[in-house]
């Protein structure tokens, strides 16, 4: 579903060049559970923006069912990220105006491709085990609560992708588990593909596979 | 997704940020406000001076109509027939005939020479009002013979108080002592400056001259009709040199067209600093929100809703500034309108006067002001990079 070709992503750091990924060949296929491990700074956000669209690469391929990414039109990546793709970040990334209901509302309607965005977005809700907590503001909802919502918004449009840059990070243990088997639940029951970068030894093990980055490549098993 | 529901989602995301946000909203709101309110107060107070400046040159000094003798002469000669035949011409409310010449007053061994005009005070009664801009004293009489009234200047320049003597002496070289009998403050500058009034028979009798003068002021029924009367008073009275109010205060109004201009450079300035203040406040508002934009960009948000939602937020601020700033500025002129404020140096009262352009004009610039203040960081917000909006520029 997902493939790499020699991805590659070089930053200039004055006259010193970083190669943040180094010609990265990777394939995930459709329903996999994949955890991205390794030191920090190895490339792992580097690599989960690539693929998520996020950023572009310096040179190489990211093909998705066959279709190169790093050809398409802008307008064609913005559609990409909206219907397809549900990226979860570290940090807390709901927008604080917006009521728990409507941040998972809110991509449905830029989508307009529901006819009840906020019944649905109820049941996005409870599937995250936040039922109860419909109109909280984020800044009412606990750090793991928050993160449900991010979980759920990013369920909004049905994506067959999420991406999730170290989702438990600022978790404790408790939390981070129970967002964890959240994930395992979407990919065994939904058939999600999964993206998940940490550092933590117990989430990565939760994943269908792991793979390590090390110095921007991957590390051979 | 069609054009309405992408501005509905618009309005929906920048309803909640203005909402949220209530603090930047007041700070824009009394931003837009004060610039609009000034922009307003300012050209009121500057129109307000020119139509003092000009009502009190036609008051004073020129009636709605103004004959001068002929290019070539000094005097309008024949002024009894001429007198007559204004007399009968309707739409004709009053006349008055001034002889006009230069003089020097004299007083405890000061002297200032001085413009002296000489009037009928019974029919300047009815076509001027400079006898009700006496500041102390009173005013003329016809029957008064040794009695003048001085300018307001004159009085300040050499001490000069009502009821004091002083010797004026006249251009063909006559000399006599009046008596002060009022101070007159008329508003026209001009006037002020070196003026003495003296009745027009004592001057007749001074200056050894018959139906003769220097300027005959008409008072027309209607103001506006001045333009209509003058070739018919030019044809009557067989004079060439005749002018309209509006002709005549065409000095006043240049004069007060550069006080305009200054008017609009500081209610630019004023504008110009509201508006980069707004700039400011939407402009930190959204760096501030950054992340937030990132974020957008990154669940796939496209520039232009980005863009509109800003640009939804700032007409918004635009509005509701301007109507803040329409009722401020209405309410100030109005005060300012019953209220007028004594400037000192001019010694004059300042009035502002309100017009419907005001709030107008004002309202247009400020609020065009406001919405360009919010495009330009929307389209920098629109055109924002993902990874440095998220993560900030490492
Ligand atoms: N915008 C940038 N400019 C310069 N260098 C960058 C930039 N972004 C990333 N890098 C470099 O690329 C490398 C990979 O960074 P990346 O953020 O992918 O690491 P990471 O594996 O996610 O680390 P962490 O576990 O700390 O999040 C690092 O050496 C980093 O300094
Ligand atoms: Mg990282």
């Amino acid at each position: 579903m997902i493939e790499t070709r020699e991805l590659t992503k070089t930053y200039m750091m004055g006259k010193v060049t970083v190669k943040a990924l180094d010609a990265i060949n990777i394939s995930i296929e459709q329903g996999e559970f994949m955890a991205v491990m390794g030191s920090s700074g190895s490339g792992k956000t580097t690599f989960l923006n690539m693929i998520g669209m996020l950023d572009t690469p310096s040179s190489g391929q990211i093909l998705f069912d066959g279709v190169d990414a790093t050809k398409l039109s802008e307008g064609a990546k913005v559609a990409f990220r909206l219907n397809r793709l549900g990226y979860i970040f570290q940090f807390f990334s709901l927008f604080d105006q917006l009521s728990a209901i409507e941040n998972v509302t809110f991509p449905m309607m830029l989508a307009g491709n529901q006819s009840e965005p906020s019944k649905k977005a109820k049941e996005l809700l409870e599937v995250v085990g936040l039922g109860h907590r419909f109109h909280h503001k984020p800044s009412e909802l606990s750090g793991g609560q928050q993160q449900r919502v991010a979980i759920a918004r990013a369920l909004a449009n049905n994506p067959k992708i999420l991406l999730a840059d170290e989702p438990t990070g600022n978790l404790d243990r408790k939390s981070s588990n129970e967002i964890v088997e959240l994930f395992k639940q979407l990919n065994k029951e939904h058939g999600l593909t999964i993206v998940l970068v940490t550092h933590d030894q117990e989430v990565g093990g939760k994943a269908d596979r792991i793979i390590k980055f090390r110095d921007g490549k991957i590390e051979k098993p | 997704m069609g054009i309405s529901s992408n501005l509905r989602t618009a309005f929906f995301f920048a309803m909640k940020d203005i909402i949220k946000d209530k603090k930047i909203f007041l700070f824009i709101f009394i931003a837009i406000s004060f610039g609009t309110a000034n922009a307003m107060i300012i050209n009121g107070i500057t129109d307000g001076l020119v139509l003092d400046l000009v009502d009190n040159t036609i008051n004073s000094n020129t009636g709605h109509i103004t004959i001068y003798p002929d290019q070539d002469k000094q005097y309008i000669e024949g002024v009894g027939v001429k007198e007559m035949k204004l007399k009968s011409m309707s739409g004709i409310v009053a006349y008055s005939s001034r002889l006009q010449v230069g003089g020097v007053i004299k007083n405890k061994g000061m002297a200032k020479s001085v413009s002296i005009v000489a009037l009928d005070p019974a029919n300047e009664e009815k076509i001027s009002t400079i006898f009700e801009k006496i500041e102390s004293g009173k005013a003329l009489s016809s029957r008064d013979s040794n009695d003048i009234i001085i300018s307001f200047r004159i009085q300040e320049d050499m001490g000069i108080n009502t009821g004091d003597e002083v010797i004026l002496t006249f251009e063909n070289g006559n000399s006599k002592l009046y008596n002060v009998k009022g101070i007159i403050h008329t508003g026209v500058p001009a006037v002020d400056a070196n003026t003495v009034y003296i009745p027009i028979e004592e001057a007749k009798q001074q200056l050894g001259m018959q139906d003769k003068a220097s300027v005959i002021l008409v008072r027309l029924t209607d103001k506006n009709s001045a333009a209509g009367y003058k070739p018919i008073i030019k044809q009557e009275l067989e004079l060439s040199d005749v002018r309209t109010w509006k002709e005549e205060v065409e000095y006043t109004l240049s004069s007060a067209a550069t006080m305009n201009q200054l008017g609009n450079t500081i209610v630019l300035i004023s504008l110009i600093a509201a508006n980069v203040s707004v700039a400011v406040i939407i402009y930190v508002s959204i760096v501030n929100k950054r992340r937030q934009i990132g974020i957008m960009k990154s669940i796939g948000v496209k520039n232009s809703l980005i863009f509109t939602i800003f640009l939804i937020e700032a007409m918004f601020f635009g509005i509701a500034g301007v109507i803040g700033g329409d009722m401020l500025g209405y309410a100030v002129i109005r005060y300012l309108e019953n209220h007028p404020f004594y400037d000192p140096l001019s010694r004059e009262y300042l009035g502002a006067r309100f017009g419907i352009y005001l709030l107008f004009s004002a309202s247009m610039t400020s609020f065009g002001t406001s919405v360009l203040a919010g495009v330009y960081p929307a389209i920098n917000a629109g055109k924002t990079n993902i990874i440095q909006a998220i993560y900030g520029g490492r």
